[in-house]
């Protein structure tokens, strides 16, 4: 299977790449890197050994199965409409989309064209949220009353912190991979969101706050906190974490909980060090398991579109979600 | 002595708080009484001045993000006497949203979103329920830093709650005679968002 990345401006692009290689024994290559930055993009192609292209056409022609697309937000959609009309099954970085037209418009497409469009969800692969929804699904916690998640890191600057390449800050970045885990593990859609959000931790011209309280379908409510808000002597980069209250019991779980801690006499005096397993190798997996037997994605467009939908909803700060 | 409590504590708390022995009770309420201070009295409360000394001696921030978990034994909800404790940092609450979740045969759990005059946003939490054991988490982010509690931490399979700190709690008592137009702002907000249960 030969695979293609599309643009490195989003960081993952260099983990999917070194995924990528750790799979080439079971005969998945990595042959074409197209970028828009052609410096970032050749400079990849070296890293990674793959050919680069400044060319949408040569690069799709350049014997594809699959494209991973890392871009700016404000490039999923055009980018992802391209790929499915060259005929490329798709992974697409999150947020899907910056509107909820946009996202079902590339949806649509890649179903006319039939092929597959999964959403880069990688948290869904990181064993402690697995393991709680395991033991949600075994019943361990009962009836799930409400849910309480956060995901909060540091403004990662550069594109990110310019609306009109990201189309939003922290809210939409650190909203969209733990309402798709909320919706994940409960089954169930939000209707109702409240939201805080603005900038209170020194971005210029972009939110870095958000809270959000939601009301999902089934009756259950869950507060989320989404932020550029760890200072630089945080011991990790940030946070993806969970805790579901049921009747019978709460369960916990951190996403980056697999760890080792680092003091020094010196330098950074605290550090944590993620010994688990690595998440992203599990998406990387499953989509290039996904692509080799033709199957439905794990991830779909459409629960990149929901957890997407619920950022857009927050910006509006009260919002009543159409039903569907 | 309880009796003697100004009337905006003196409510079922008191009464039903099941965290609380009869001797704290006593203690407690003598020295409300010498101390003639108005003040709630949940336990985690030594996180207050902690956080209180971060603004006050380090000079952090009033905009940020407060969040704040409270796990109660009892049915109290101890949202208005939280709100009148960060008022006391944050000025007087603009935007209050409050949504709650109860299963007959489990926890009953609060979401409180709140907008401060200073600009900070707040998650406040409760999760009652007879069979858990008390518990307050508490994180305060903002341009400055972080500063997190939890009053767990120090226990691991112990049921036992935490007890009151009465000296926080009289350290971040607001004065009588003091807080009155702070209290009937809370209180307003509070019943025109929630109704019953407060």
């Amino acid at each position: 299977m030969n695979i293609g990345i599309m643009s490195f401006a989003h960081m993952h692009a260099y983990s999917y790449a070194q995924c990528l290689l750790q799979l080439k024994q079971e005969n998945v290559n990595l042959i074409s890197i197209w970028d828009d930055n052609s410096v970032r993009g050749k400079e990849a192609s070296e890293q990674f050994n793959a050919a680069f292209y400044n060319s949408f056409e040569e690069f799709f022609r350049s014997g594809l199965d699959a494209v991973i697309i890392c871009s700016e937000n404000v490039h999923h959609h055009d980018q992802v409409i391209a790929a499915a009309k060259a005929g490329l099954h798709i992974m697409c970085e999150k947020p899907l989309s910056l509107s909820t037209e946009e996202a079902e418009n590339m949806i649509r497409t890649c179903n006319d064209q039939q092929v597959i469009l999964q959403t880069a969800f990688p948290v869904r692969f990181a064993a402690p949220i697995r393991r709680l929804k395991e033991a949600v699904e075994a019943g361990e916690a009962g009836e799930i009353v409400a849910i309480r998640t956060t995901n909060r890191g540091q403004n990662p600057g550069g594109w990110f912190a310019d609306p009109a390449l990201s189309g939003g800050g922290a809210l939409l970045d650190h909203t969209v991979h733990m309402a798709d885990i909320m919706r994940w593990i409960t089954g169930s859609e939000v209707k109702e969101v409240h939201a805080e959000w603005g900038t209170q931790f020194g971005s210029d011209g972009i939110d870095d706050m958000g809270l959000l309280t939601l009301i999902f379908e089934d009756g259950i409510i869950a507060s989320h906190d989404a932020s550029w808000s760890r200072p630089s002597g945080f011991p990790s980069w940030g946070d993806v974490t969970i805790e579901v209250i049921g009747t019978k019991k709460t369960l916990y779980a951190d996403g980056f909980g697999e760890r080792g801690h680092v003091y020094r006499k010196s330098g950074r005096a605290y550090e944590h060090v993620v010994s688990g397993e690595d998440m992203d190798m599990g998406l990387i997996r499953d989509f290039v398991d996904t692509v080799k037997e033709g199957r439905s994605p794990s991830i779909t467009g459409e629960d990149g579109l929901r957890a997407a939908e619920i950022a857009f909803a927050a910006y509006e700060g009260v919002t009543i979600l159409n039903k569907r | 002595m309880v009796s003697k409590l100004p009337e905006w504590m003196d409510r079922k708390r008191i009464r039903e708080n099941k965290i609380q022995e009869e001797a704290s009770y006593a203690s407690v309420s003598a020295q409300i009484e010498s101390s003639d201070r108005l003040f709630s009295l949940g336990f985690g409360e030594q996180a207050f001045p902690a956080l209180d000394q971060l603004f006050q001696e380090e000079s952090w921030s009033r905009n940020g993000v407060l969040r704040m978990h409270r796990i109660e034994n009892a049915a109290h909800s101890w949202l208005e006497e939280d709100i009148m404790m960060m008022t006391r940092w944050f000025g007087l609450p603009e935007r209050l949203h409050v949504t709650e979740n109860m299963k007959d045969n489990g926890p009953r759990h609060i979401i409180a979103l709140i907008r401060f005059e200073s600009l900070a946003a707040v998650h406040w939490e409760l999760t009652a329920s007879v069979d858990r054991t008390a518990a307050m988490k508490m994180e305060w982010s903002s341009m400055e830093g972080t500063f997190q509690y939890n009053s767990s931490e120090p226990y691991s399979g112990v049921s036992a709650a935490p007890e009151v700190d009465i000296a926080s709690c009289i350290h971040f008592a607001w004065p009588a005679g003091e807080g009155f137009k702070e209290r009937e702002a809370v209180r307003q907000l509070i019943s025109e968002r929630t109704g019953e249960w407060t």
